[in-house]
This record gives structure tokens, C-alpha cells and sequence, in this order.
């Protein structure tokens, strides 16, 4: 019973010491917004601007899915386990809101967070943010794993996704026959679902491609890039496949007068959709088929 | 157009960096005769026993084979090769045998396939003729009799002059040559037993319809539970004192 009680008293201990973490969060995101008063800093009402809200919680979200994999450790006491999940949170908020910084600099860089969610209320800007973020998270937790509690390792390996995330934003325009700008200026939701749904299904294979075997940095390295290329082969495929399988027939024609906006939220719909879900049916086929043990002789 | 070559090119740079990236890849050796394991191997004498035999991949099969490399002055090591359909089939009866032969510089290379280390016997410098139950028996001068044999597989295989006789007739007429009661090659009790460690065991047989049915319908194995251990968190006070 006592200890039962014992680690019950143990998990209560780690509830404060997450909501102290993320206290941290709050001031960590001050210095990389500080230009203006962030809504981390301020008292936050989520009925007053649904764009906030959304911008606010969707950081919140790639926080926590970051922290999902933290684990923690008794083997060496209470105090060695505090320590070591602060300094993870730590690098985890610099390393998350780094990330996000650089990324909305490469794909939202003439957009302000003032303007769009603070006097205009964009709901499309926000979406946008907030999905950005949510696969800059899910590429982060995999690089967390990776790096294996390695600081090196984490260093380089950083950056790397960084550079493959920013090409994924900057791809978007090619596969895309929405104007992203024009229509984020506009605050249309049909931009936000299909580029949200681009995101986050590329940066599940970016965060898949740094799950491989590859023992010495360089080699690791190259398997990555191995692996983006064979999903970049492998994405018009699957993409024509679906197509082809539900006879979709595309009647969208930007710039004509047909164009409402019913047919255009249809639109980005279907392009978010239609990525995100052959980005997972590519992991399916990059990293689900074994070959093990045929071709380890 | 220009669509189809850019993914082309794409497909090329991939299978490019896979090759680089595939070290291992690139450290088999291929070779599509006898001749040109010749030149893989530089140890003289020698002699390469074919001791496996295997494929990999299931649309486009790649063909390997296994040669133990018995060398008499220098260390013995397992070679593996990347080969093609034709020589791999031509090869299959032959597990067990002397692929290739090299006694010095100066003699033909044998390349007839011949029970293993054939060609050592009736050499003075390596062993010597005994008799026993009135049949001359070889063996191997004392460094090399208990590591020759094994590595050439012979397990209690012991030569005779018969053996010896024969192994000779048959080189001359260039036969191949399995032994006198058959033990060497695939089908033989010494290429038997190599095929038990082999890829192409009988037992490696595919799964049936009814064992894959079987598999849907069985319980998962219940996890064994965690026996109580030492703990793994270093030195205790009672330790230390």
C-alpha cells in the first residue's frame, strides 16, 4: 500500500512539475515573439478571437506531442528524474519554437502575426500556423527519438530537418493550383486545408526517414535522403493511384468565373486530403514492407 | 515529356545513392566462371570449397554463393560472391566440392570439380600413406590434421588409395568425381549435412494454406512475466561498505 501511495504522491509531483515546465514555455515563446505582447503572457479569452485561440492551442498541441515521448526515469532518484525532464523541456520549448520561427520565416515571411490574427482575425492564417506547427512537432519528436539523448547528434541532425521542412513548405506552390499567398491574404479556409494537409503528411515521411538503421552520422544521413527521394518517387504513384481508384474527375479551373467559393473550399479539401493521405499510404510502402531477414546474407 | 524524364532522373540519382549508400553492396565480389574466382584468390596452395549456395530478392533474384577458401600458410576464410543464373544452377550439385584448385605456380589450376582437398592427397610434404586392415589409408602430417579435414568438411571421412586412384582417373578424363560411395556433392552424406546449415535446407520449405489459417485462429503467446532481478541502478551502501 505504501508503495502504491508512493507512486501516486510520485505522479501528483510530476503534474506540478509539467505545468512549471510549461510555464517556462510560456516565456520562451515571449523571447522568440517579443516584438509584440504574445498571448502566452497575457490573460487569454478563446471566445474572443477563434484565430488566437486556434494559433495558441495548435502550439500548445506540438508541445505536448513533443513531450509525449519524454520519458522518465526513477533508476537514479526523484531529484536526478526533475532535473533531467526540466532540461529536456527546456531544450524541447528552444528547440520547438526555433523551429517554428524558422519555418513561418520561410513560409508565412509576409505575414504578421499582429496583422492576421490580432486585427484581422485570418481563421485561415491561423490554420496554417497552427497545422506548421503541429508537423514541425511531429518532425521534432522524431529527431528527439533519434538523437537518443545525444546533444551532437541532436545538433545536426536539427538542422537537417529544418532544411527538409522548408523545402516541403516551399514545394507546395508546384503541387498545389491554389495561389497560397492571394489566397491567405483572403482568409480562405480551402488554402489552409490543402496546405495543411501537404504539411503534415510530408513531414510524417520526414519524421519516418530519420527512423532508419544507419549506424555512422554519414551513412545516416545519406539513408534520410535515400528515403525522401523514394517517397518523392513513390508520391506521384500512390497520388494517380487514388485517382484513378475513386475516378476523381478535377473540374477546378483557377481564374475563371466559375470559381466559388464553395468549389474552391472543395478544392483544398480534396488537394489536403488527397496528400495527406498518400503521404501515409507512402510510409506504408517506404517503411511497413520487411525484407528482413531475405536480404541480410 | 520533360514530366517522365525528370522522374526517370529521379528514379536513376535514387538507385545511384542506394548503390553508394550499400556498402556492403559493393565489397561482394562477382564472378560468372571458375576462372574468375582464379583471380579472386591469390593464396597458393589452395583450394575453394563451395559450402553454400543462395538467392535473395523475389522479382529479380541475385545469386550468391559461399566458398571456403582452405589456403595450407595462410589463415582460411569464407568468401562470398555475387554470381549469375547460369554458373549458380551449373553449380548446384556441387556443394560440399573443391570448385577450384591451385597447388603452385607452376601446375595447371584445376577447375574440374573435385571431392574437397582431392588434390592435397598423395602430396609427401602435407601427409603420408599408412596402412591399415590391408588398404592404404592417407592422413595429414600433425599441423594439419585436425584443421584440414574439418575445414574441407570431411568429418570422418579418411581417403584411401582407391579413392585416390579413382579421383585421379576421373580428372584425367575430366568426369567429375563424387566419392566412392557418392559422399561428396548435394546429394551426398558430407553435402547433406552442409545443407542442413544451408538456405537451400528442405526443411526452409514455404508456408501452407492451412498452417497461414492456423495463425489467424491461435491465441497470442502470454507475456513471460518479469522475474524479480537485481536492481541496475549501481552500487548499493551494503556494496560499498
Amino acid at each position: 500500500m505504501t508503495e502504491l501511495l508512493d507512486k501516486i504522491i510520485i505522479r501528483f509531483f510530476f503534474i506540478i512539475l509539467i505545468c512549471l515546465v510549461l510555464v517556462g514555455y510560456r516565456y520562451a515563446h515571449a523571447f522568440f515573439y517579443g516584438n509584440h505582447r504574445p498571448q502566452t503572457l497575457r490573460r487569454f479569452f478563446p471566445t474572443k478571437n477563434a484565430s488566437d485561440t486556434i494559433h495558441l492551442f495548435a502550439r500548445i498541441l506540438g508541445v505536448v506531442i513533443i513531450f509525449q515521448n519524454i520519458t522518465v526515469s526513477m533508476a537514479h532518484g526523484i531529484w536526478w528524474a526533475s532535473i533531467n525532464f526540466c532540461c529536456e523541456g527546456i531544450i524541447v520549448f528552444l528547440m520547438y519554437l526555433g523551429s517554428i520561427y524558422i519555418i513561418e520565416g520561410i513560409a508565412l515571411y509576409d505575414f504578421e502575426y499582429t496583422n492576421e490574427i490580432t486585427e484581422r482575425k485570418n481563421f485561415a492564417y491561423a490554420t496554417v500556423s497552427g497545422l506548421q506547427a503541429i508537423a514541425v512537432a511531429i518532425v521534432l519528436t522524431s529527431i528527439f527519438k533519434a538523437a537518443q539523448h545525444s546533444l551532437p547528434l541532436l545538433f545536426i541532425l536539427w538542422p537537417l530537418s529544418l532544411v527538409l521542412l522548408g523545402i516541403t513548405a516551399k514545394l507546395f506552390k508546384y503541387l498545389s493550383v491554389l495561389s497560397f499567398s492571394k489566397m491567405l491574404i483572403q482568409g480562405k479556409m480551402a488554402i489552409a486545408l490543402s496546405y495543411g494537409g501537404h504539411i503534415c503528411g510530408w513531414s510524417f515521411l520526414i519524421a519516418a526517414a530519420f527512423h532508419n538503421n544507419g549506424s555512422a552520422l554519414q551513412w545516416y544521413a545519406g539513408h534520410i535522403i535515400l528515403r525522401l527521394l523514394l517517397s518523392i518517387i513513390i508520391f506521384p504513384l500512390i497520388r494517380q493511384g487514388l485517382i484513378l481508384v475513386f475516378r476523381i474527375q478535377n473540374d477546378y479551373n483557377p481564374g475563371t468565373a466559375a470559381d466559388t467559393p464553395e468549389r474552391e473550399l472543395g478544392q483544398g479539401i480534396y488537394e489536403g486530403l488527397l496528400g495527406l493521405t498518400s503521404c501515409i499510404l507512402i510510409a506504408i510502402i517506404t517503411e511497413n514492407i520487411e525484407f528482413d531477414p531475405f536480404y541480410d546474407h | 515529356m520533360s514530366k517522365i524524364s525528370v522522374y526517370i532522373l529521379l528514379i536513376l540519382i535514387y538507385l545511384g545513392m542506394a548503390k553508394s549508400f550499400y556498402p556492403q553492396e559493393e565489397s561482394i565480389e562477382s564472378i560468372n566462371s571458375n576462372q574468375d574466382l582464379a583471380v579472386l584468390i591469390h593464396e597458393s596452395p589452395a583450394t575453394a570449397v563451395l559450402i553454400d549456395q543462395f538467392t535473395t530478392g523475389f522479382i529479380l533474384p541475385t545469386y550468391f554463393q559461399k566458398y571456403m577458401v582452405v589456403s595450407l600458410y595462410r589463415p582460411s576464410y569464407v568468401l562470398t560472391v555475387r554470381t549469375h543464373r547460369a554458373w549458380w544452377e551449373a553449380q548446384k550439385d556441387y556443394l560440399g566440392m573443391s570448385i577450384f584448385t591451385r597447388i603452385n605456380n607452376f601446375t595447371p589450376e584445376v577447375f574440374l570439380p573435385t571431392p574437397p582437398g582431392a588434390a592435397f592427397i598423395d602430396d609427401p610434404t602435407l601427409g603420408e600413406w599408412y596402412e591399415e586392415s590391408k588398404e592404404e589409408h592417407w592422413r595429414f602430417h600433425r599441423p594439419y590434421r585436425e584443421l584440414l579435414p574439418e575445414l574441407l568438411g570431411w568429418d570422418n571421412f579418411v581417403p584411401n588409395r582407391t579413392f585416390f586412384n579413382m579421383a585421379k582417373l576421373h580428372q584425367e578424363q575430366q568426369k567429375v568425381f563424387y566419392g566412392l560411395n557418392n559422399e561428396f556433392g548435394t546429394k551426398g552424406t558430407i553435402g547433406q549435412r552442409l545443407l542442413i546449415h544451408s538456405i537451400l535446407r528442405p526443411d526452409n520449405k514455404e508456408m501452407t494454406i492451412k498452417e497461414y489459417l492456423k495463425s489467424w485462429f491461435a491465441w497470442p503467446k502470454p507475456r513471460e512475466p518479469e522475474l524479480p532481478g537485481p536492481r541496475q541502478t549501481g552500487p548499493t551502501k551494503a556494496d560499498v561498505l
